[in-house]
């Protein structure tokens, strides 16, 4: 059984550490850049992309369920969820007008890497402090994740042959590229994470009756 | 002022028995669970958690109701107010046993 500090991060974060979900949103972003890096010009048809997002949506849906089949529902208490809702809210308008500054001034270093690894930095610690949990490193591969995404944030710095080796025509798209692939890493350690701290059900799959 | 041992022995077993702490502590971090949540979650099974379960309802420090979610059977469970502060306050009187057990090795 694991400890009541690690009970109480798992339950108050099920939510977030749910990892595979992480994984659709993270491939559509880097087979976005892709497509943008192989267009050549101002893309005019965007019906690629757009199934690429309705797939994510389908994918977002499926997982969601595939997580309440095997592990189960918890429903967040009203702080929790209000507090998500809010963060979510804020980072992604941060995080919009951070890409919206990177393709206006292109600058040497990404400042949407740079806001996204801060809100995933203090994210982890509201999951900390909602558990009341002490150990900062009780997830540290996510640590690790956020480190790297903050670095990514510098990669424009390279020089023009370094970036020519992986074939992307902007600095920018190497650093999305490279985020893409980082949130689908940050997913999966989420959920392997979530996967070892929570065993197998044992003798009742799906089991109920008390 | 009591010893460690004393306090010790003054905790609510019906709470500090590890499995039903547990239980207890996981439900008290959100407003409700299902049962296969807390089996993955502690790692009992099916049987043992439902009787610690039961335990819990009996003394009034959970509740449980039973209901169908697509067509399937889930069981779901929520921490009374009498639950929460029961929990709440066992974590403090486990916090000031740590306490006096720290003092008590330095005399």
């Amino acid at each position: 059984m694991p400890s009541l500090e690690k009970i109480r991060f798992l339950t108050v974060n099920y939510s977030r550490l749910q990892g595979l979900k992480a994984v659709p949103p993270g491939l559509l972003l880097f087979l976005v850049v892709l497509w943008s890096n192989g267009q050549k010009g101002p893309a005019r048809d965007l019906t690629l992309p757009l199934i690429g997002l309705f797939a994510t949506a389908v994918l977002y849906g499926l997982i969601e369920w595939y997580y309440r089949r095997t592990y189960g529902r918890v429903e967040q208490t009203r702080r929790a969820y209000w507090s998500d809702v809010i963060l979510s809210t804020v980072f992604s308008l941060v995080a919009l007008a951070a890409f919206a500054v990177d393709m206006e001034t292109r600058s040497p270093v990404s400042l949407f890497a740079l806001v996204f690894a801060a809100s995933l930095f203090l994210d982890y610690f509201r999951m900390l402090r909602l558990a009341g949990a002490t150990n900062p490193a009780i997830f540290p591969v996510g640590l690790l994740c956020i480190g790297e995404m903050a670095l990514s944030a510098f990669l424009p710095l390279l020089d023009g042959p370094a970036l020519a080796v992986f074939g992307f025509r902007s600095p920018l798209f190497l650093v999305y590229a490279v985020d893409g692939i980082i949130i689908m890493i940050y997913g999966v350690a989420g959920h392997l994470f979530l996967a070892r701290s929570m065993p197998s059900a044992g003798e009742v799959p799906h089991g109920q009756s008390v | 002022m009591d010893s460690p041992f004393e306090a010790l022995a003054g905790l609510d077993r019906l709470i500090h028995e590890p499995a039903r702490l547990a239980i207890l502590t996981a439900l008290a971090s959100c407003r409700s669970a299902d049962f296969l949540f807390l089996q993955r979650l502690t790692g009992m099974s099916g049987g043992n958690l439902s009787s610690h379960i039961a335990k819990l309802e009996e003394a009034g420090l959970v509740s449980v109701e039973k209901q169908f979610i697509d067509k399937r059977p889930n069981t779901r469970i929520e921490i009374s107010d009498q639950g929460r502060k029961a929990v709440r306050e066992h974590w403090k009187k486990l916090d000031q046993l740590g306490e006096k057990a720290r003092e008590w090795k330095k005399e």
